[in-house]
């Protein structure tokens, strides 16, 4: 945002650099025409900066502005830096907003404090720390609080201790390099939907806002990691809404709708996310689905799904997925509702599966498109189980490839088949399969063999 | 549990000693950090630190540290950058070769490495088992660089979800190996015009994901653009999925590989030339289950080309589509069916 007039203000984001007598804290963000009456302290110019002018502190001056802010836009790091020769032009009444000053002088305390002034502690590495602003474990509603932070830190690492952290409306960071934030969750902590909650959209939406696709930026790689995240039985959990490989690690996902949905990307519908090490236990609901995915270029490493009609469901190409395990609860279910569960879906086309389990669900791999290749993926089912099971369906020709696909049946023969392809043709292949022949009906599989049926 | 301080933590603190967002050098401060801390964990906490000259860390178990980056900590090479070693290079003084004693194993993990249009990004320059994990390099002539390794050639490093951006300049090679026995796994790597280079052997590729743009100096030389360039033999290719450039997969006259459930894709015709994989000798090496994805009629696709005939190689189970691949060499060596969508799909 560029500077209009000294009357209106300009709102940018400057680094500072720090005298003893102030605490770099969060970021403030001003609403223009805001009341300015309030309790925050900010920097303001008092004086105009040429481009190619030094920025100094002495330049700004403490003054109160109202605590309600909104997020409106931020000039890069690399304008304007107190301490260097400033590259664009400043004026009178352009307003500092990164960082407030607390009033509370630390720098007696050098044990407490680094080169800066700051504070030690956690956030001495660097990580805003949540609880510095909201108060966790109180049952209260603290979506608007949780965004404020976010909103107030970018490109800084927003990290929340153990506890509970109710939201009744969804959490959004920026799919903007340059004002972007990772969320760093401590392993208890818990982010849980309010009893009330009511969104259709995911609990945290991550390139939620300020969409942009640009992986020249950075700060274009961010992530969500650790902690869990509970959708009370509602919700949906997490959904990578915009940006460029984004990640999402070693995060427990329970109670939830929809675990995790990668919408259609923003590169052309690549989204480019690398998910890894994730645990989702879905609300077993009819319409639950553990993975959504809705964009292409992705990949997906070391998942369990659980309590789910749908484990996986693609919806799109060029996916990668290596290491899925996708387990159908049954207590509790109709047998309607088992008859109708699968376990990968895929509409999709050219996706790959590595070593992906199908436990439970009555279709292990439904590939409805072509060219997709499974590899070293069993479907198997609990010794209980009596009703239909099918390894790998198609509604149309096979036109995939399956190679050393294991199906392991317990329901009687009539039940049973390792391929069914509702059209005939295709030219997929099915190579090397294990399964016990005699266990199933249709011959499907045999026009499209390579090599060998393996049992024992 | 919520830790109150840096040392409940154990890692030293490099804002302890060296100030971030100066724009000024502090390579020397942060090599005196790491000189002066054997065995520790260095954190870099969010903030620029800008680098004249390489940093580097120590390859001996009794002097190794790790180096250990919030996610906005941005190591950016100055602008007078000169040198044509990487920013940082791990392994590369007191050197080493052993795995007994505790603190061989370090890692480069987190942050941004910058090499602001003129530097290498990191390199590997001595040390075993080294980790580099959850880095993103942006804006590098070289993004990552593996030396000859130590042990005889062997490096041992274990390389995970790494993004590379380069710097589109011609040469410009996201991922360069001169080492053996590395595990390379979720890259992605853009705006380079060869993704990955490898010049040696026994090293385990498995979702490495290089993207071509057509970056103003790189366009004149989309012909000379490979994903993967492989000089050596005995490498695996598992799930790498070449994006846009003109060669997919580069086979060198001795190279020996397997490549299994590999994939070429180009989203455009431009530059017409769009080869699978190219064998610059005969073809010996084994692709299974790899598809390649031609779109354009009037493109001259190639599944593969082969500079000499015979050869010992195969060719399982291709995904091509037979009417767009303007070359039937494949055929010679396919085993198995060709699998593609049918017209119906």
């Amino acid at each position: 945002m560029r500077r209009t007039s000294a009357k209106r203000g300009v709102f940018l984001l400057i680094s500072v650099a720090l005298i003893l007598s102030f605490t770099l804290s969060s970021c403030v963000i001003i609403k223009e025409g805001a009341d300015t009456a309030g309790t925050v302290e900010v920097l303001r110019l008092t004086k105009d900066i040429s481009v190619g002018e030094k920025i100094t502190p002495n330049k700004f001056e403490k003054v109160r502005v109202a605590e309600e802010l909104v997020w409106i836009g931020a000039l890069s790091d690399a304008d304007a830096v107190v301490g260097k020769y400033s590259r664009i032009e400043l004026g009178v009444g352009d307003y500092l907003i990164e960082g407030y000053l607390s009033v509370e002088k630390v720098e007696e305390n050098k044990e407490k404090v680094d080169v800066d002034g700051n504070d030690r502690g956690f956030s001495a590495l660097g990580y805003v720390v949540m609880t510095d602003h909201v108060k966790a474990n109180t049952g209260a509603d603290l979506s608007r609080e949780i965004q404020k932070v976010i909103n107030q830190n970018p490109k800084s690492v927003i990290y929340f201790p153990d506890g509970e952290y109710i939201i009744s409306s969804p959490i959004a960071t920026p799919a903007n390099g340059d004002v972007s934030v990772a969320l760093k969750l401590s392993d208890n902590a818990v982010i849980k939907a309010s009893d009330d909650w009511s969104d259709s959209e995911a609990m945290i939406r991550l390139g939620g806002m300020n969409e942009r696709n640009d992986i020249n930026v950075r700060g274009s790689n961010y992530y969500l990691e650790g902690g869990i995240i509970d959708g009370n039985g509602k919700a949906k959990g997490i959904s990578i809404d915009h940006g460029r490989e984004t990640s999402v690690r070693d995060v427990t996902i329970v109670n939830t709708s929809t675990g995790l949905l990668v919408k259609n990307g923003a590169n052309s519908g690549s989204s480019d996310a690398d998910i890894e090490n994730i645990r989702i236990y879905g609300n077993g609901a009819l319409s639950s689905v553990g993975l959504q995915i809705q964009g292409w270029d992705n990949t997906f490493s070391n998942m369990q799904i659980s309590n789910v009609q749908i484990g996986v469901k693609i919806e799109t190409a060029a996916n990668l997925l290596r290491d899925i395990h996708v387990t159908y609860v049954q207590s509790g279910k109709l047998e309607t509702a088992y008859r109708s569960s699968i376990g990968f879906l895929d509409t999709g086309d050219r996706n790959w599966y590595d070593n992906c389990t199908s436990e439970g669900f009555s279709v292990g791999f439904e590939i409805r498109s072509s060219r997709s290749i499974l590899s070293s993926c069993v479907a198997k089912w609990y010794p209980d189980q009596t009703s239909k099971q099918i390894c790998i369906y198609t509604p149309r020709a096979w036109g995939s490839i399956a190679r050393s696909c294991a199906a392991y049946f317990t329901a009687p023969k009539e039940n049973c088949e390792y391929l069914v392809a509702d059209q005939g043709g295709g030219k997929g292949q099915i190579i090397d399969p294990v399964f016990d022949e005699t266990r199933v009906n249709r011959e499907d599989y045999k026009s499209h063999l390579c090599g060998k049926v393996v049992f024992n | 549990m919520r830790f109150n301080s840096a040392e409940e933590l154990g890692y030293v603190i490099v804002t302890d000693y060296v100030k971030a967002n100066t724009g000024e050098d502090v390579s020397d401060a942060i090599q005196k950090v790491i000189d002066e801390n054997p065995n520790r964990t260095i954190f870099f906490p969010d903030g620029e630190y800008i680098l004249a000259k390489s940093i580097m860390t120590p390859a001996a178990p009794e002097k190794s540290v790790a180096l250990k980056l919030s996610n906005y900590a941005i190591l950016r090479a100055s602008a007078d950058w000169n040198s044509d070693e990487a920013m940082v290079r791990l392994g590369a003084i007191h050197s080493a070769n052993d795995i007994n004693t505790p603190g061989s194993n370090y890692f480069f993990e987190g942050g941004i490495i910058d090499g602001n249009n003129v530097a290498n990004g990191l390199s590997i320059d001595g040390g075993r088992e080294t980790a580099v994990r959850y880095v993103s390099i942006k804006r590098t002539f070289i993004g990552l660089y593996i030396k000859y390794g130590v042990n005889n050639c062997s490096s041992d490093c274990d390389i995970d979800t790494v993004n590379i951006v380069g710097n589109g300049k011609p040469g410009s090679i996201g991922l360069l190996i001169d080492a053996c026995d590395n595990t390379l796994t979720n890259m992605r790597i853009a705006s380079v015009q060869i993704g990955v280079k490898v010049n040696h052997a026994s090293n385990f590729f498995r979702n490495i994901h290089p993207l071509f743009i057509y970056e103003p100096e790189l366009v004149d030389h989309y012909q000379e653009s490979y994903g993967f360039y492989d000089t050596s033999s005995g490498n695996w290719y598992d799930m790498c999925y070449s994006d846009q450039f003109a060669t997919a997969f580069y086979m060198g006259p001795r190279t020996m590989n397997i490549y299994d459930i590999c994939r070429s894709f180009w989203y455009s015709p431009a530059g017409n030339k769009q080869v699978g994989f190219e064998a610059a000798g005969q073809f010996n090496s084994v692709l299974k289950s790899c598809e390649i994805n031609f779109r354009f009629p009037k493109v001259d696709g190639k599944y593969i080309t082969v500079a000499e005939e015979g050869g010992t190689g195969s060719i399982d189970t291709p995904l091509v589509n037979d009417e767009l691949c303007k070359d039937d060499t494949y055929k010679k060596y396919t085993k198995g069916n060709v699998t593609w969508r049918p017209k119906s799909h």
